[in-house]
């Protein structure tokens, strides 16, 4: 028998095992980079309504969520070239934040474009959709908080379509914080511990 | 146990050992994708919504009105009565795998999503019926650009384009014709991909048999 073969077998299996471990806390730059950004696209809106300033137009979406896809199909790209083998748990969490992107993208620009989505419906839709988004990570992480966190999104969703005014921006800007951002923050730091 | 002592082990033959970690290595690639799936509820969820949206399409153009959101109310609960029926009854005879767990994750969470959008989102004026259809588009577009993932299967995640554009297309039509668009993608996308899901399901059935 070849005791080199029997050897990679372990080797892999072991790498398996390490990998999946630590692709459950690879990310939250992703999560902080884009809650960041759409909460000051909100704070913008709500600070231009409020206070009259010029802030409040679709150029400073364009330029943030511009800014947010750049840094995200970099970020794949760049993990593209590495050498390390990605792992299952790493490809579905990237395939549900790419697919949720995509869908918001969707939504925000094309769907308001036409007519047929007005301004109030945008915040309680996205947080809605990003209910779904975070379910599934929940699952990939079996994490049962994060999952906690999209019953976050879909109620915050469900109160804000009876929310139609300024109030509901706000709000939301505060769930991009509470609800993304702290997270991010949380999959961040505990990954740079899983590293060590 | 060190690897070497291991492989030189009086109580285990190296052709078993080897044999052994082969079998695990099997398991765990297999695990990854196996998902034991029957693809009904992609076929019965199409056929219900394709039953409201037609229905709701020939009222209208025969000039019979009512508060059509009463259809939806009927027909929703019973695909989501059918859903979770049928995810006992494949629980029963397969034991659950990861990605079987993740697939049932992301159509779990997209029809909480729809259902959503589709019961709470009209009340108060908030999403007009009209923009129900578009929306419900761009969130299966994502739900199957997931799933093509996570079977690794190609043809299953590029219905997610057609969902997307799809999408993209209702949200310029405003005319009564939605609904009967709606219906066509709905055959195209859920029903024929659904139908080849179950065909396989069969095969993998009776070659396991």
């Amino acid at each position: 028998m070849d005791d080199r073969t029997a050897i990679d077998e372990l080797v892999f299996i072991r790498k398996v095992i390490e990998d999946s471990k630590r692709s459950v806390a690879e990310n939250g730059k992703g999560y902080i980079l884009w809650g960041i950004l759409v909460f000051l696209g909100l704070m913008s809106v709500y600070l231009g309504y409020v206070f009259k300033l010029p802030t409040n137009s679709p150029w400073v979406w364009v330029v943030l969520i511009g800014f947010g896809w750049i840094y995200t199909l970099a970020s794949v790209f760049s993990k593209k070239h590495e050498k390390h083998v990605r792992t299952f748990a790493a490809k579905i969490l990237n395939s549900v934040w790419l697919g949720t992107g995509v869908s918001m993208t969707i939504i925000g620009f094309i769907a308001t474009s036409s007519g047929m989505i007005n301004g109030l419906a945008l915040s309680p839709l996205m947080s809605t959709v990003l209910g779904v988004a975070y379910f599934i990570s929940g699952t990939v992480y079996d994490s049962k908080w994060v999952k906690l966190l999209a019953l976050g999104w879909w109620c915050g969703g469900i109160a804000m379509f009876f929310i139609a005014n300024i109030i509901q921006i706000l709000i939301m800007a505060l769930m991009m914080l509470g609800l993304q951002v702290i997270p991010g923050f949380i999959f961040y730091f505990s990954s740079k511990k899983e590293m060590k | 146990m060190s690897e070497n002592n291991f492989l030189n082990g009086d109580s285990m033959n190296e052709k078993t050992a080897l044999e052994e970690l082969q079998f695990i290595r099997k398991i765990i690639e297999e695990t990854k994708k196996a998902v034991i799936y029957n693809g009904k509820d992609y076929i019965f969820w199409s056929i219900l919504v394709m039953v409201g949206m037609l229905s709701t399409y020939i009222f209208h153009m025969r000039g019979v009105h009512f508060n059509y959101f009463w259809i939806w109310a009927v027909l929703i609960p019973i695909g989501w009565i059918f859903s979770i029926y049928n995810r006992i009854k494949l629980k029963e005879k397969h034991p659950s795998t990861y990605s079987g767990k993740l697939i049932g994750a992301v159509w779990g969470a997209a029809g909480i999503a729809m259902t959503i959008v589709g019961f709470i989102g009209p009340v108060k004026g908030t999403i007009n019926y009209m923009a129900i259809s578009p929306i419900a588009c761009i969130i299966m577009g994502s739900a199957y650009f997931v799933s093509g993932k996570i079977v690794e299967v190609k043809w299953l995640g590029n219905l997610s384009f057609g969902w997307w554009i799809g999408g993209i297309i209702l949200f310029f039509v405003t005319s009564i014709h939605s609904f009967l668009i709606m219906a066509l993608l709905m055959f195209f996308f859920q029903t024929l991909p659904g139908i080849i899901i179950y065909k396989k399901y069969k095969q993998t059935m009776t070659a396991k048999a």
